[in-house]
Order: structure tokens, then sequence, then C-alpha cells
């Protein structure tokens, strides 16, 4: 029986129980009040269900929760120290991270990104006409004891030898690594001749297998300098190492470049952790109480 | 007491103006914290934190009633207790047989021998009855009720409080009323007899 009466019904008989029905919402109700028993029932189990709770009897705080002057001046000075500092941290650090994924996603950003890489390829292709030419100079063999003078001393100077006889610019690109291994064997079996002889052309490339590359940059680098002849294998040895040097002092300037790119993709992942470190030292303040 | 001119002065920075209002509120706002709490020391755990909001937040104070103003800052510190409950939910401690080093279901060390009066035992089975059957309602619902039945407050107070429309709070109040109704009932025979009687001239 008690299933007829809705949930709609008791929020009726609530509102009108708190005199909060309009009065004709009112004086519909108190007619069906009337005429229906159990709606009637039902109210009065809500009026005695509330007689109870009010009849619950009540608590006194159990102290005075007045704050002291000495609360009031900590709680005022460290909201005042510390929340202007960090209220807006989480917000700066996410605002600079859209900036800066907007200005990588944007066409013009992309760009200037691909300027950016596509420079150092520039320089290398600038520098390729120069190093063809150089390809191909006359190799004059000396005998072995007329090239130690020059040699030694660019053995002597280490990375900043070979300012004069040895150039990047002539070095050939390392696309033609083959053209190493027929000079070295010119070279080698020029070595049995103590008479100067001339090698007109480098041969033409084959496939150098197993070669290391840094040999095949020392090789390669001998006909771009006015060498007036070819050292034995030992100090064929120097020669490399001066090679190698400075084909590793030379490309700074991708380096550079290549640094100021990682910088910029490093940006959003150090914001994150501004973000992340700001709303962690918010979280832990917040749970102090210092903010 | 002028509400008004109070809450105006604290919010210039008067710390007495401030405390004036805080004693004149506290019971209640203990009452409500007590009841949707259950427990003294946690219901003034979160008074205290309360009023310290309050007394930081002044700035944000725009006008109106600063009662209901306080006790929105006191209804929010207890919720947010009790979502602290629910994430780190506390096992009551139970005494143990020194002998079986087992616990002891119905410690009756803890019970007091001594007689009590009547009314005080009705008391307690009221109290009782009441605090458990608020416990059992959803706490979406406790508020609403608490305020309105138990602290006799009227539907807009309990709105601007609890930060609902009028329609929430009275559909809130009405069925939170209807499960207190039929929760009440099982403990109608420990209750004082005027609770028994189901008549109108005992409302």
């Amino acid at each position: 029986m008690k299933a007829r009466i809705t949930i709609q019904d008791w929020q009726l008989l609530s509102a009108y129980m708190d005199d909060q029905l309009a009065p004709r919402e009112k004086q519909a109700l108190e007619a069906r009040l009337e005429k229906d028993p159990e709606l009637h029932a039902e109210y009065l189990s809500m009026r005695q269900t509330r007689a109870m709770l009010r009849a619950a009897p009540r608590h006194k705080a159990p102290r005075s929760f007045a704050l002291t002057p000495e609360q009031a001046r900590q709680y005022t000075r460290r909201k005042s120290f510390l929340f202007p500092a960090l209220s807006f941290s989480s917000a700066i650090s996410a605002l600079l991270l859209i900036i800066t994924l907007l200005t990588r996603l944007t066409p013009a950003a992309g760009l200037r990104m691909m300027t950016a890489d596509e420079a150092p390829q520039a320089e290398m292709l600038a520098a390729e006409p120069a190093a063809m030419e150089a390809t191909t100079p006359a190799i004059i063999i000396w005998g072995e004891s007329n090239l130690n003078t020059p040699m030694m001393a660019n053995g002597r100077g280490g990375s900043g030898g070979g300012g004069d006889g040895f150039s990047f610019n002539t070095m050939p690109m390392p696309e033609e690594p083959a053209a190493s291994a027929p000079s070295e064997k010119g070279a080698e079996e020029s070595l049995l001749s103590p008479v100067p002889t001339q090698v007109v052309e480098m041969p033409a490339p084959m496939p150098a297998e197993g070669a290391p590359q840094a040999e095949s940059f020392s090789v390669e680098a001998q006909p771009s300098s006015p060498i007036l002849g070819i050292a034995p294998e030992q100090e064929q040895g120097l020669i490399t190492g001066m090679s190698a040097t400075a084909v590793s002092s030379e490309p700074q300037p991708l380096r550079q470049s290549d640094t100021g790119m990682q910088f910029t993709e490093a940006i959003p992942y150090i914001l994150a952790v501004i973000a992340a470190g700001s709303a962690l030292a918010a979280f832990w303040l917040r749970r102090k109480g210092l903010i | 007491m002028d509400e008004l001119a109070l809450a105006q002065a604290a919010k210039d920075g008067d710390l007495n103006a401030f405390n004036r209002l805080v004693l004149e509120y506290q019971d209640l706002a203990f009452n409500v914290a007590f009841r949707l709490l259950c427990d003294e020391d946690a219901a003034a755990d979160a008074l205290q934190e309360a009023v310290i909001s309050a007394y930081r937040s002044l700035d944000s104070y725009r006008g109106g009633s600063f009662k209901s103003w306080l006790l929105r800052m006191v209804t929010n510190k207890c919720y947010d207790e009790l979502r602290r409950r629910k994430r780190r939910p506390t096992i009551a401690l139970e005494p143990t047989d020194p002998e079986s080093d087992e616990e002891i279901e119905s410690p009756t060390w803890l019970a007091d021998d001594s007689p009590s009066p009547e009314d005080q035992v009705a008391e307690l089975d009221l109290e009782k009855a009441v605090q458990d059957c608020i416990n059992h309602l959803p706490e979406d619902f406790r508020a609403v009720v608490i305020m309105v039945d138990m602290q006799s407050m009227d539907y807009q107070e309990a709105s601007d409080i609890i930060g609902k429309p009028l329609g929430t709070v009275k559909s809130r109040l009405a069925r939170a009323r209807l499960k207190l109704r039929d929760c009440l009932q099982q403990f109608r025979e420990l209750l004082p007899p005027m609770f028994r009687l189901e008549t109108e001239e005992t409302l």
C-alpha cells in the first residue's frame, strides 16, 4: 500500500511540513490529506522523524576557536610571503609550454627549423666544388729522406698544424672514400722508387672494402697538399692523426647549430619539469599549511 | 550583534570582530561538523581549519550572511575529511585477551557499571539511533538534513551553505527524511515513549 506514495508525494509532504509550498499547492495537498488516510499517515511519520532529529542532544564546542593575535599574524604573513610566488608559477609554465608547442607546430616555424637543419648541408655543398677540384692534384713523390721537415712540422703541430699545407676545404667529401685505396697503393709502390714520380690523376673510384675511415682521410688529404713526398708507414700514422684531428676540429659550426636545436627541442621538457616542480612545491606547502 | 558590521570590520582587519563572529557561531558549526563526522576530535579539527581558512579568505567574503559563509567552509572541511577517510580507512583498535592474544569482540571492560538516570539512557539511545541513521545516509544528503531538521535552518541558508539550488535542497531533504524515517523505525522500541506514539498530539 505504501508503494502508492511516490517520491513526488514525499517531496510535497516535506515542503508542506516546512511551509514551503505555494498557496494553491498547499490547498490541494491539504484536500488530499483529508481524503487519503495513508498519505496522512506518511505525513505523520515524517513529522515524527523530524521531531526525533530535533530532540537529539546538541553539543557545545569543546573550546574557543577564536584566533589569537599570534595566530592571526602567522597566517597572514605566511600567505603574503609565499602565495604570490607560487600561485601563478604553474600557469606561467603551462602558457610557455603552449607557446613553445605552437611555435614548433606552425608552418613558419617548421620552415625555420628546416632551414636550420639544412644549413650545415649547405655549407658542405658549398665546400664540395672546392673539394672536387682538390681531389686531383699532382702528387710528387720524393724519397723518404726528403720529407722529414714538413711532415714533422705538421705532425708536431697536432690539431693546429697544416695551416698552410693542409686545408679542410681541399679535403675530398666522404662520399668518395674509394679514392683512398688506389692512391694508397700508388703511394706504397712509389716508395720503392727514390726518384720523384708524378701521379697525374687519381684513379677512378673503386670499392674500398674494409678500408678504415681515418686511413682514407689521411690519404685523400695528401693530394691537396704541397706534399713533397710520401712518408713511410710509421710517419703516415702521424699524418693520419693530424688529418683526423683536422677533420674533427672543422665541423664545430655544425655542432653549435646541433646544440641550438637540441636546446630548442628540450624546451618543452624543461617547461614540463618546471610546471611539475612548482605544482609539487605548491602541493607540499599547501599540506604544510604554509600557503 | 550586527553581523554585517562585524563582518565588514573583520574584512578590514579587525581581529576582535572576526573572533566575535566565530564565538557566536562556533557551537552551531561544531554541531554540524560533529553530525557529519561522528567524531568530536575530527569535528574540532575541521572547525579549527575552517576558522583559519575563513580568516585567510576574508578578502573573498563578498557580504551576505557570515554564518552561511563560515558554515560553508566547515562543511567543505568535513567533506574533505570524509573523502580522506575513504582513501585511507582506519581500523578501530580492539582490546585483546592477554591469554589467548585474540581480540575481544565485546569489550565489557569499557562498560560503565554505575547506574544512569532513565532520561539520560533515553537520550543516549536517541543520540545513538539518530547518529547511526545519519551515518547510513548518502553523504550528499547528510548536510541538508542536519542543517534543516537538526539545526532549524531554512532552505535558503542550506542552499547558500552547500552551494546548490533550492530545488536540490528540497529534493535531497525529502529523500533524506524518507530514508531516516525507515531507518529510525528499527530503533522505535528503544526510543523514549513520546517517539513511539504515532499520534499527531505527540508531534
